[in-house]
C-alpha cells in the first residue's frame, strides 16, 4: 500500500557543547514551564463529594509516582531521594491537602481552584521567610502541585517512566529536582533551551558521560517529542528530521567516536612524553573532591589546580580551619605522590560568598578579588594559610596566589603566610616549611614583570581565562564582545612565551591552568612555548596526553616558529588546523574539528 | 487538660532546619503518640505540618522552644532533643 511521508528537511540546531559523545535516539520533551490556565468554577452540593473523590484520585497518583520514583532511585542519588520525600511530606501536609478539602466543601469550588488557592497561601508563608534558601523551596511546593494539576486535567504526566526503550531529553532547562525524577538509565542524552558549560544538566551529562547540547535557545519549539534527533555533543549540533545518509554517517561517527575515546582512555596511564623523550605535566584542574578520582583514572601527575572557593561557597557560614584541613590533608594524601597545587580562594568578582557581605561593583573583575580580598578580610586568609600549612605535613602541597599583579603583592600575602607560619611554629603545629610557593599569572601587568616575580617564587602558573580577558579588554561574558575573546590572539602568545622565558631565567616551573591548556589543537604549540606543566579539566587529560606521545618537541619547536610569525588570531587558527591535520590526520579534520 | 513539656533548644547544623532536617524531625514525631509544636520569635508550628515547620524558617543558632503534649510527651521530647542536638546527623558531611 502506498504512504504518503512528508519529507522534512533536515535541520541543524547549533548550541553549546557541554559533554562529549554522538547519540542518535527519540526525543523526550519534559515540560515544566507550560503554560497553564486554572479556572474556577462553582459546584452545586451534590457535586462537592465527587470533586474531592477527584482531588484524592489526583493526589493518590502522584504519591505513587513519587513513591515510585523513590524506591528505583540508584543508591548516588540520595540527595534527589530526600527532595522526593520532601515532595511526598508536602503533598499530604495539611496547608495543601486538608485546606484544598477545606475549601472545595466550604467555598464550593473545583479542586484546581482550590488548590491553586491553598499554594497561594502556602506562598505568602514562604515570602515572609528571610532566609532566601528556605524561601526559595517554595518551588518545591509548586512542583507538587503542579503534579496534582496535570492529574486533575486528566492528561497523561510527562513520565519518562511511561516510555519504552531510551531517549533523549528535551527540556527548557532542568533543576536537580527535575533529573531525579527520571530513570537515569534511560537518558542517552540532553539538550536544553538554556544553561551554559557549568549548569545542573552539563555537570549531570559530565557525570554519567553522556552527550549534552546546552544554550540553543529553541530546541523545546524546534524538536516535537518523539521525534528522532542526533546529539553531537562534541560539535554542539542537534540535527532533527536527519536524512538516512547522515543517520549513517553519524552512526559511523559514534562509533568510530566512542572507540577512539576508549582507545585514548586506555592509554592515558602512558608516559606524557614526546616521541623525542621530553616529558610535561599533566594534571587535573578541580573544583569538587571527588573529581579527583577522574584525575587519577585518566592518568595526570597530580592536580595542577585545585579550586578553593567551593567550601566557602557551599555553607551559610565560613568553613572551620579544621573543615578546610582535613580536606585538603585527604586530597593531599590520595594525590601522593603527586603534587596538589592548592589556590587561595579566589572569592570576590564573579562569584559570591553568600556569607561575607560584599558592595555591589560596577567591574567585579577589576575589583575587589582573589588576595586583595583575602588582604582585607585577614581572619579569613589567616584561617585558609594555616588550614593548607598544617596538611602540608601530608603529602605534596603546592601553594598558588591568585591575581598577583606585582612583588609588592607577594611581599604582602607573604607576610600573612610567616605569620601563620610562626604561629604554628610557636603552638608546635608541624607543617612542611619548604612548601613550594607560586603565583598565578593572569594579570598583563604581572607579565610585563614576569622577571621580577620569577626571583620572589617557586613556580608560574599561567591562568589563561583572566589573562586572555584583562590583556585583551574583553568580557566573555559580554556577548556582543565574546567572539573577540581569542586565545590565538598573536598578544597572548607572547606573553606567554615572555613569562616562560622569565621563569627558565630563573630556574622555576611553568605552568598553565586556563581552558587553554586543554584545548588539543594548542597542545604541540603549548609544549613548543616551553611549559613544564599543564593542567586541564578531567575530561581532558587522555586526548591531551595522548597528542603529546605522538608529536616529537622538535615539530612543536616548528610550529611555535611559525606561528610566531602570524599577524593575526585568524592566521594563527588557520595555520594550527593545517598543521594540526597534518600531525595527527586520526585526531583534526583540516578545519579543526575532529576528524573522527 | 493533657501534660504538656516545654524544652528549649539551639538549632546546631549549618544549614538550619531545612527541607531535609524538617523531613527528618516530623518522621520522627510520626511515630510517637505525641503533638509537637515549635515556637521561635512570637511564631509557633505545628510538627504535623512541613510546610509550617519550615516557614519558621530556624536557621543556624537560633533558639527554638519544643512543647510536646501526649501520652509519649518525655520519650518523645528526649529524640527530639537528640536530634536536634545531633544537628540532624549532618555534621561532618556539609560539603
Amino acid at each position: 500500500m502506498a504512504k504518503t511521508f512528508e519529507i522534512r528537511k533536515e535541520t541543524v540546531l547549533t548550541g553549546i557543547p557541554a559533554s562529549p559523545g554522538i547519540v542518535i535516539g527519540k526525543s523526550f520533551h519534559v515540560e515544566r514551564d507550560e503554560p497553564k490556565v486554572i479556572y474556577e468554577y462553582l459546584l452545586t452540593d451534590n457535586q462537592i463529594e465527587e470533586e474531592l473523590k477527584r482531588f484524592d484520585d489526583a493526589v493518590a497518583e502522584v504519591r505513587s509516582q513519587l513513591g515510585g520514583y523513590i524506591q528505583e532511585l540508584p543508591g548516588e542519588f540520595q540527595d534527589h531521594k530526600h527532595v522526593l520525600s520532601a515532595h511526598l511530606m508536602i503533598l499530604e501536609d495539611r496547608m495543601i491537602y486538608d485546606n484544598t478539602h477545606q475549601l472545595i466543601k466550604s467555598e464550593k469550588i473545583n479542586a484546581e481552584w482550590a488548590l491553586k488557592r491553598s499554594l497561594d497561601r502556602a506562598r505568602r508563608l514562604f515570602e515572609r521567610v528571610a532566609d532566601s534558601y528556605i524561601k526559595s523551596r517554595v518551588e518545591d511546593v509548586v512542583a507538587v502541585c503542579e503534579m496534582i494539576w496535570r492529574y486533575l486535567a486528566g492528561k497523561d504526566q510527562n513520565d519518562i517512566r511511561t516510555i519504552k526503550g531510551r531517549v533523549i531529553i528535551v527540556a527548557r532547562d532542568l533543576s536537580p529536582a527535575d533529573t531525579a525524577q527520571m530513570n537515569i538509565e534511560q537518558v542517552m542524552g540532553f539538550v536544553t533551551d538554556m544553561g551554559g558549560r557549568t549548569s545542573h544538566t552539563v555537570i549531570m551529562a559530565q557525570t554519567l558521560q553522556i552527550p549534552a547540547v546546552v544554550g540553543l535557545k529553541n530546541a523545546t519549539e524546534k524538536i516535537a517529542n518523539g521525534q528522532i534527533i542526533i546529539v553531537d555533543g562534541n560539535a554542539g549540533k542537534v540535527i532533527l528530521d536527519p536524512s538516512d545518509e547522515t543517520i549513517v554517517a553519524y552512526e559511523d561517527l559514534k562509533r568510530r567516536y566512542e572507540m577512539y575515546q576508549a582507545e585514548i582512555i586506555r592509554s592515558a596511564h602512558l608516559p606524557a612524553e614526546t616521541l623525542d623523550g621530553c616529558h610535561i605535566y599533566v594534571r587535573g584542574n578541580i573544583e569538587l573532591f571527588e573529581e579527583v578520582t577522574a584525575v587519577l583514572d585518566y592518568g595526570a601527575e597530580g592536580i595542577g589546580l585545585y579550586r578553593t572557593e567551593f567550601l566557602y561557597l557551599a555553607s551559610k557560614t565560613l568553613p572551620t580551619e579544621e573543615q578546610l584541613f582535613e580536606t585538603y590533608r585527604d586530597l593531599a594524601e590520595i594525590v601522593s605522590p603527586h603534587p596538589v597545587t592548592i589556590r587561595t580562594i579566589d572569592l570576590g568578582g564573579d562569584k559570591f560568598a553568600s556569607n561575607i557581605p560584599l558592595a555591589s561593583e560596577m567591574n567585579p573583575a577589576l575589583g575587589l578579588r582573589a588576595i586583595r580580598f583575602c588582604l582585607k578580610e585577614r581572619g579569613i586568609f589567616e584561617t585558609q594559610l594555616r588550614a593548607i600549612l598544617r596538611a602540608s605535613n601530608y603529602g605534596s602541597i603546592r601553594l598558588m596566589f591568585p591575581l598577583v599583579s606585582g612583588v609588592s603583592d607577594i611581599i604582602a600575602v607573604k607576610e600573612v603566610l610567616d605569620k601563620a607560619k610562626d604561629d604554628l611554629t610557636r603552638q608546635s603545629i608541624p607543617f612542611n616549611p619548604d612548601m613550594p610557593v607560586g603565583i598565578m599569572v593572569e594579570v598583563p601587568a604581572a607579565v610585563t614583570v614576569a622577571d621580577l616575580l620569577a626571583r620572589e617564587v617557586d613556580f608560574f602558573s599561567i591562568g589563561t581565562n583572566d589573562l586572555i580577558q584583562y590583556a585583551l579588554a574583553i568580557d566573555r561574558a559580554n556577548e556582543n564582545v565574546a567572539y573577540l575573546y581569542q586565545p590565538y590572539h598573536p598578544a597572548v602568545l607572547r606573553m606567554i612565551r615572555q613569562v616562560v622565558a622569565a621563569a627558565k631565567r630563573e630556574g622555576i616551573s611553568v605552568a598553565m591552568c586556563g581552558e587553554m591548556a586543554g584545548e588539543p589543537l594548542l597542545t604541540p604549540l603549548l609544549l613548543g612555548l616551553g611549559l613544564d606543566e599543564l593542567s586541564v579539566n578531567p575530561t581532558s587529560i587522555p586526548i591531551v596526553k595522548r597528542l603529546i606521545r605522538s608529536i616529537s618537541l622538535e615539530d612543536c619547536n616548528g610550529i611555535v616558529a611559525q606561528c610566531m610569525t602570524c599577524v593575526t588570531s585568524k592566521q594563527v587558527r588557520e595555520f594550527l588546523n593545517v598543521k594540526m591535520a597534518h600531525h595527527f590526520p586520526d585526531h583534526f579534520a583540516p578545519d579543526g574539528s575532529f576528524a573522527l | 487538660m493533657m501534660d504538656s513539656l516545654r524544652r528549649k533548644f539551639v538549632i546546631r547544623n549549618d544549614k538550619g532546619l531545612h527541607a531535609r532536617a524538617a523531613a527528618t524531625l516530623l518522621s520522627l514525631v510520626s511515630r510517637y503518640d505525641a503533638t509537637v509544636t515549635l515556637y521561635r520569635n512570637g511564631m509557633k508550628a505545628e510538627c504535623d505540618s512541613i510546610l509550617s515547620v519550615l516557614t519558621l524558617a530556624c536557621p543556624k543558632d537560633s533558639e527554638l522552644e519544643v512543647e510536646v503534649m501526649g501520652a509519649d510527651a518525655e520519650t518523645a521530647l528526649d529524640e527530639i532533643g537528640r536530634l536536634i542536638e545531633d544537628g540532624f546527623g549532618e555534621n561532618g558531611q556539609d560539603l
